[in-house]
């Protein structure tokens, strides 16, 4: 709470106690030297102004006002509102200290007073202890209105005239105790155009009080009882005495005056300001009360409207917008009870209800004539005199009901019901308002289900890409390689996955086997056919002797196995250890290109299905596996259909000229440069490389070195 | 390169046999479709269908498949799929496949209704 450690508390505190002790003592000397008291006002004005000072430091050094705001006022507000809620707060304070003060009053019989002046040294201790519990109520009072007036320069300048016409006063009482004895009528003049002036600026100090018409009722009502009560304290307090004939009736005015001479006067003129400044913030409440219930019914409005923003960015679950959204209306609208319902097939489907059981709720659902009449609404419908006859019979009660539709789609998918057993007579701008939560709730339902949906697509974009991470290991990184020839592949899906395929396997006599192949189809279930295929590649060429024979093996396999409609085009390009024989099997792929030296560009194309179309027999049968002869220089180039087939803007294949062209204007180079070639050719004839196919190219070229 | 082609299905029926005419582009996309049309024929207890290709501009590899797909229920109840007025480009996609050894692929419709007739 107070920070007893704080080095200028502790300083302040000693020095308190220092002068007050050597007060004490000095008082007494001077009462029995009867010394003259200007010199007991210097001392009493030093004890007062370091009282003072201590007091304000406690004040502003304990965060105490802090942590009850803190529990009295979790909400979150502006920091305008908090503004306002502490100074209600401070309120609060102000009317607890003053209760102390007066029942102390209360409880101290005036003959206290008499002994105070007879014995004089008791009276001084007693005084020393109660003044500064008089006064802090004051000092607080003052400390309130000083933190109140700094928001705005012109309260603080009328505050700041205020102060001066107090301490001018209280000085005016000083010199007429200590130096000069004015005539009494004078010092009653003074006091009364003083009075005259605190009054009239009072009234002007606190000019801004509109805050007050943003406060619940409930703020309002404790305002106006706390003002009250504080108000009726400091008359009792302050205005007890006429200090002015200085006949004290209460001891507190003693206690004040005895203290410091002209303490209880000025004392009155502070408590005359908090008096009149508490006045008008009670007229203010009262002038604001009655529009109270319609700053709140537009307060819960726009509470509502935020909440249910949070709610559209948060929500994932219809149910739990439904839900939120049915209790925000029907806090809203001040219904008697109120649902939500999804239509889903013709069926109505209660999503929640709040006020009211399920079992009631279900009844009503029941009531077809009702139903019908709400499945007519398709718009906000505010109705205030609900037809009878369309009521069910359990519901007589019923006067009116709103029915926000939910919108999905600009079609309705839902709608929130609420009724009333009398009128809404909503105005135009609750109308409005209730026309925009309808629209909200729609966008809520819609912006869940737009996010189920980039949630799956997120999911699937996701496993397609582990799809393609999976397939691009599929394909080896690097085809075999060895003496005397130089071998490149690469495959470009068209899709994240593709249905294209290349490999490089070794058969059971070691002769090394080349392979493209492109499944029917594109895309997923391409891929996942493709992987079948490589598979079997693997598990079938270690028991094969050649291209055919593996071709063969896999379409036994295949045949019957697969949907009638799949299929897959495999080539294959085996070289012969032993006899360095090139032989080509074509199992229903684009033809083979070979480009030999000095020759025209010839196309391969041999007898042979697709695999997966016929039966081992008719396949076997027409498959021919054919021998190249490859001489120095010589190349082979195959490649899948994605690279014929490939379109330009105007839409004409590629076709075998071009890639004839291509080969035919290719001079020298690896098989890694002709398949760039070839890439980039492909990718300005397209402009874009948009594929629309799988792209696989394969080229095998025998080197010069290679010299039989 | 991207946009969606379409496919034309247009059915006709002739001397007992039914006429698939088909326009624009045969891919994975329209197959299906294609599919469909075959196989309502084939629940009609039509078994002699001939495909009039000539105004097909494109056909892709998964276009092929439909032709596979229903040959064998077609020939089990002694009819035929035949295929007829292939422009050279859908042909050759054909012929890489070996189709041409499977299917009867005429010049024209009447060459393809003649072979019904001889059996």
């Amino acid at each position: 709470m107070l920070d007893i450690s704080n080095k200028k508390i502790q300083i302040l505190g000693t020095f308190l106690i220092v002068i007050l002790l050597s007060k004490l003592l000095l008082d007494n000397i001077f009462y029995f030297i009867n010394l003259s008291s200007i010199f007991e006002i210097t001392l009493d004005a030093f004890i007062l102004l370091s009282e003072f000072i201590l007091l304000y430091y406690i004040i502003k050094k304990s965060n105490l006002d802090i942590k009850i705001y803190k529990k009295y006022f979790k909400k979150d507000t502006t920091s305008e509102d908090s503004l306002n809620s502490k100074f209600i707060l401070h309120i609060k304070i102000l009317k607890y200290l003053l209760l102390i003060v007066y029942i102390i009053m209360i409880f101290t019989p005036e003959y206290y007073n008499r002994i105070y002046i007879e014995n004089n040294f008791y009276a001084k201790i007693i005084t020393s202890i109660l003044a500064p519990i008089f006064l802090a109520p004051i000092f607080y009072l003052v400390y309130i209105l000083l933190n109140r007036s700094k928001s705005n320069s012109n309260t603080q300048l009328k505050f700041y005239v205020l102060t001066i016409f107090i301490l001018f006063f209280h000085l005016v009482k000083i010199i007429d105790y200590s130096i000069i004895t004015f005539p009494g009528y004078i010092i009653g003049l003074i006091l009364l155009i003083t009075n005259i002036a605190v009054f009239f600026i009072s009234i002007f100090v606190i000019n801004n009080n509109h805050w007050i018409a943003y406060q619940s009722k409930k703020i309002k009502y404790s305002l106006i009882l706390n003002s009250l009560l504080i108000i009726f304290f400091l008359l009792n307090i302050s205005f007890s005495t006429d200090t002015l004939i200085n006949d004290y009736s209460s001891s507190i005015s003693f206690t004040y005056d005895y203290y410091f001479y002209g303490l209880s006067s000025t004392v009155n003129l502070i408590s005359l300001a908090g008096i009149v400044i508490f006045f008008r913030l009670i007229v203010t409440s009262i002038i604001y009360l009655p529009s109270s219930d319609a700053f709140e019914r537009r307060q819960n409005e726009m509470i509502s409207l935020a909440s249910l923003n949070k709610i559209i960015a948060e929500s994932k679950d219809i149910n739990h917008i439904t839900n939120t959204v049915t209790e925000i209306a029907l806090k809203m609208t001040s219904s008697i009870f109120a649902w939500a319902e999804i239509y889903e097939n013709d069926e109505i489907v209660l999503s929640s209800y709040h006020n009211t059981s399920e079992k009631y709720i279900r009844q009503i659902l029941n009531d077809e004539n009702f139903n019908k009449y709400r499945m007519d609404c398709n718009t906000l419908v505010i109705d205030d005199k609900v037809d009878r006859s369309i009521i069910a019979s359990n519901m007589n009660y019923l006067k009116s009901m709103i029915y926000i539709p939910i919108n999905d789609d600009n079609s309705k998918i839902g709608a929130i019901c609420l009724v009333n057993n009398k009128k809404y007579n909503l105005d135009e701008d609750e109308y409005e308002i209730l026309k925009a939560f309808s629209i909200n709730v729609s966008i809520a339902f819609e912006n869940v289900r737009l996010l189920k949906e980039s949630i799956e697509n997120e999911k699937y974009k996701n496993e397609l890409l582990i799809a393609k991470n999976i397939q691009q290991n599929l394909l080896p990184k690097k085809v075999i390689q060895f003496e005397g020839y130089n071998v490149d592949a690469i495959s470009i899906p068209a899709d994240d996955v593709g249905g294209d395929y290349y490999d490089s396997v070794l058969l059971e006599n070691g002769d090394k086997c080349y392979l493209i192949g492109d499944v029917s189809g594109k895309g997923i279930g391409a891929a996942i056919f493709m992987a079948q295929i490589k598979g079997m590649v693997m598990s079938l060429a270690p028991t094969s002797t050649s291209g055919k024979e593996l071709l063969c093996k896999i379409n036994s396999s295949l045949y019957g196995n697969i949907d009638k409609n799949m299929f897959v085009t495999i080539s294959t390009i085996t070289i012969s250890n032993k006899r360095n024989l090139i032989s080509y099997c074509r199992a229903g792929h684009t033809p083979l290109a070979i480009k030999k030296i000095n020759e025209k560009i010839e196309f391969l194309k041999p007898k042979g299905f697709g695999i997966g179309f016929v039966n081992e027999n008719m396949f076997n049968n027409n498959l021919e596996e054919i021998e190249v002869d490859l001489d120095t220089m010589d190349m082979i180039f195959a490649y899948s259909d994605g690279l014929n087939e490939l379109r330009n803007i105007d839409n004409n294949e590629f076709g075998y000229e071009n890639i004839r062209f291509i080969l035919d204007t290719f001079k020298f180079g690896s098989a890694l440069e002709i398949n760039e070639l070839f890439l980039e050719k492909a990718k300005s004839y397209s402009e874009t490389l948009n594929q629309f196919d799988d792209l696989t190219l394969l080229t095998i070229f025998k080197n010069r070195e290679n010299n039989e | 390169m991207s946009e969606t082609k379409n496919l034309n299905i247009e059915i006709k029926e002739e001397d007992g046999i039914s006429i698939i005419s088909i326009r624009g582009f045969l891919d994975a996309n329209t197959a299906p479709n294609l599919e469909q049309a075959v196989e309502d024929i084939i629940n009609n207890n039509k078994y002699k269908i001939i495909v009039d290709f000539s105004e097909l501009d494109y056909i892709s590899s998964a276009g092929l498949g439909v032709f596979m797909s229903q040959i064998e229920t077609i020939r089990e109840n002694n009819g035929d799929l035949k295929l007829c007025r292939m422009q050279s480009k859908v042909y050759s996609v054909f012929e890489l496949l070996g189709f041409p050894m499977l299917f009867d692929i005429c010049d024209e419709i009447d060459q393809c209704k003649k072979k019904f007739e001889n059996g």
